[in-house]
């Protein structure tokens, strides 16, 4: 058994502990948001948080996880209100939003990390997600929104 | 630019022959958008009343909550369908905009695509071909709403107007479209309606939010990959390692009491191992031993093929277009530029690898899967599952990006599912890997062209010669048709035979436009079409904005021509650098992933020009359609 929380939910695991967190958190705990892209870290569409950290599920054994905290897109707020997501929306990021989970995730961990980056601060954190349909401009227009949010005291 | 300055340099009905091309040549069935869209709107069973909703077509559905459905016949793949085509109907229906939702379209005639006879997502085409089609459906039930307000207000219809998702008469009177769905169903739908005057659209022409994009930020859309059903396994192949080779005997001794594996089965695509969970699926698949029969591809090499192609593009092909004397022409030009482009075989690589999800009863068949082709996947489905058409679903997902790879003739992705549905005698879900997806082929083809071209001392374009050598996409698909009366497929010399510019200086300036376009330049074309051994197929992406390979030599070598006429004559130097700054080509002539790998006079000069062009051109790449 493996246990761990999942977007502030415990959960308990009878799983081979070297199965990729990645299809357990989407086949066992049957939340899709954290997409499959390449399975070798490459895509970062599988992206999720343990214990804060940006982790590429993919690569991840769940045991990895063991004991530890997990986030994923569903846990970043499902009411659509972390500062991120709005952003996302008003700049109308997605376009066929397979990679867009990953995105999030990623951009969520840089924000915490420097609540004002810069645009070479948002290219170098987010150089390891990719978006087949270029949705790059976007992503970092919507990062400086999201930023401008938090610095201004929206809801964090 | 077509898109946006349309009308302007080049004629809609050129326009049309030109987006019709550029789908891979689908050209069935053509028509004008707008004929007969009234007739195909009509749903098969005519309004249909229930409880709370009016469906007065096949594709809308207003709830008596107000909530406008609307059925969209185009897949959503990242280009905005879902939002695009439910704007062209509630523009017309004046619905209240908060209100409205998509629906996928289930598998049905009445969905076909009014230009190309299927019901499918490709070619840059759904808002045109959609336009009039969703304007006439929204029309059709804003009038029979409107009707059904009169009659209970005992007054001529003709009197009220329609708001946000209500009908009004005078200052006073208003019901809602909710509370007129009851008495609007009790209707018969209007032979005839009136379209709006654009200058009056609301919602068209006006940038609106994606209706898709909340679900697509907290995990909630749902993607082919992410469908479950209930008792439903999962499915990985172990696929040919090289094109065309057949399993000649596998080992599954080890794989087989590997966890949570069910079943190991030959399908046509290769060894199936069936699971409860992908991963066990995945691993099994890996632990297998496969022998292949290699087949006739396997001492193929791309360098090779490379070579030979440069040997082909000495000899003459089939003549595709021949316009005046290009040789003459181009030898008394006063400046001439020649360029090779290779360009090699591209994986689509959408971000969402391929998968299907199918679950296969005695006398049904269900279909989940991100598919461009519906009609032709529920064929193909029904044919391997024994059952006719109508027995089964296709049920349109989200999907992870297209770029024509999910517009597959053979329904690769489709059929190999039923396959395995058929072993797995459960629901089951078949998982390409990121490798299997990459390795799996259907690449847009590689080709080498060579464009040589001459423009006269005032900068016009004069000669235009051009030479391709490629593998057919049609050849060996049911769309073989299309090569009918041809030497050659018309999906493999895109730009070449269908050149949209009468001379291309003329599309660069607009102070002399006119006097250009009297310009006739010389045209002469032929291509090598060779016959595949392998399946290649059509791209689309917002990096090559054209899916065939010639094309994007034909608007590098444009470029480079006009920026050749920029640089001799400085009125038009000024033009092209300006209309260049102001992302004059929408980004659709972008030409970065080309290989130049030859070059003429003059030398130094082209070269510059070409890599200035690059960077201009890509930073205004965007979806369209």
């Amino acid at each position: 058994m493996i246990g761990f929380s999942v977007n502030g939910k415990r959960v308990d695991l009878d799983v081979d502990p070297s199965t990729p967190l990645l299809w357990v958190i989407r086949e066992q705990l049957e939340l899709t948001g954290t997409k499959y892209g390449c399975g070798m870290a490459q895509c970062g569409a599988c992206t999720v948080h343990i214990n804060g950290e940006a982790v590429r599920s993919c690569v991840a054994p769940v045991s990895r996880a063991s004991g530890k905290s997990v986030t994923t897109i569903e846990g970043l707020s499902p009411d659509l209100s972390n500062p991120l997501q709005r952003a996302w929306l008003e700049e109308d990021v997605p376009q066929c939003g397979y990679c867009q989970s990953g995105q999030l995730m990623s951009a969520a961990v840089l924000l915490r990390e420097k609540p004002k980056p810069t645009d070479e601060d948002i290219d170098a954190a987010m150089t390891g997600n990719i978006c087949r349909c270029g949705t790059y401009p976007r992503i970092r227009r919507a990062i400086h929104r999201a930023a401008e949010m938090v610095a201004k005291g929206g809801a964090r | 630019m077509i898109g946006r300055k349309m009308g302007k340099g080049i004629e809609r009905r050129d326009f049309l022959k030109v987006s019709v091309a550029a789908s891979g040549g689908l050209l069935i069935g053509f028509q004008f958008p707008g004929i007969n869209t009234l007739a195909a709107a009509k749903s098969a069973t005519g309004p249909k009343a229930s409880a709370d909703t009016f469906e007065p077509n096949a594709f809308v559905r207003i709830g008596s909550d107000e909530r406008v459905t609307v059925i969209v016949n185009h897949s959503e793949m990242g280009q905005g369908v879902y939002t695009s085509l439910p704007m062209l109907l509630a523009e017309e229906l004046d619905a209240d905009w908060t209100k409205v939702g998509f629906a996928p379209a289930p598998v049905d005639p009445k969905y076909n695509h009014p230009a190309f006879g299927l019901q499918m997502t490709g070619g840059s085409s759904s808002v045109w071909s959609g336009l009039e089609q969703f304007r006439q459906a929204g029309a059709a039930a804003r009038s029979m709403l409107v009707a059904a307000a009169a009659q209970q207000w005992n007054i001529d219809a003709a009197t009220c107007r329609t708001e946000s998702g209500a009908v009004f008469h005078g200052s006073d009177r208003k019901l809602t479209y909710g509370q007129l769905v009851d008495a609007a169903a009790k209707l018969t739908p209007p032979a005839h309606v009136q379209l709006k005057d654009p200058k009056t659209f609301k919602l068209i022409g006006k940038p609106i939010k994606r209706l898709d994009t909340p679900e697509k930020l907290n995990g909630g859309a749902v993607f082919g990959i992410d469908v479950k059903l209930p008792g439903m396994l999962t499915a990985v192949i172990a696929r040919p390692p090289i094109f065309g080779a057949k399993m000649r005997a596998f080992d599954d001794s080890r794989a087989r009491s590997m966890p949570g594996v069910k079943k190991i089965v030959a399908v046509p695509a290769g060894v199936a191992v069936i699971a409860d969970s992908f991963w066990q699926a995945k691993t099994a698949r890996d632990a297998l031993h496969v022998e292949w029969d290699e087949g006739s591809m396997q001492n193929f090499n791309t360098s090779e093929m490379m070579l030979d192609f440069r040997e082909r593009a000495k000899t003459t092909g089939t003549s595709v277009r021949k316009e005046g004397d290009a040789a003459t022409a181009l030898a008394g030009a006063a400046r001439k530029i020649e360029a090779v482009y290779e360009v090699p075989y591209l994986s689509h690589l959408m971000m969402e690898p391929l998968n299907c999800v199918v679950d296969l009863r005695a006398d049904s068949c269900e279909v989940w899967t991100g598919s461009q082709f519906q009609t032709i996947d529920r064929a193909n489905a029904a044919k391997v599952a024994g059952l006719p058409n109508e027995k089964v679903q296709l049920h349109t997902t989200f999907l992870g990006g297209g770029f024509g790879r999910r517009a597959n003739p053979q329904s690769d992705f489709v059929v190999e599912a039923v396959h395995v549905a058929k072993a797995a005698g459960a629901p089951v879900k078949v998982i390409w890997t990121r490798e299997d997806d990459m390795h799996g082929g259907w690449y847009r083809p590689a080709f080498l062209h060579a464009i040589e071209g001459g423009i006269d001392a005032s900068g016009n374009a004069v000669s235009w010669r051009s030479r391709s050598v490629g593998q057919s996409i049609m050849a060996g698909t049911p769309f073989v048709a299309m090569m009918k009366g041809k030497d050659y497929d018309p999906a493999s010399v895109e730009g070449i035979d269908d050149l949209a510019y009468a001379s291309p200086i003329s599309r660069l300036s607009r102070t002399s436009r006119r006097s250009m376009c009297r310009c006739s330049g010389c045209v002469l074309s032929d291509t090598h079409t060779l016959r595949s051994r392998w399946n290649v197929s059509w791209m689309n992406s917002p990096h090559w904005r054209k899916r065939i390979p010639t094309s994007s030599g034909v608007h590098s070598f444009t470029s480079s021509l006009d920026i050749l006429a920029c640089s001799i004559w400085p009125r038009r130097k000024r033009d092209g650098a300006n209309l260049c700054r102001r992302g004059w080509g929408g980004g659709s002539r972008c030409i970065s992933p080309l290989k130049v790998t030859r070059r003429m006079s003059p030398r130094s000069r082209s070269q510059m020009v070409e890599f200035a062009c690059i960077a201009w051109y890509a930073p205004s790449i965007a979806g369209s359609t």
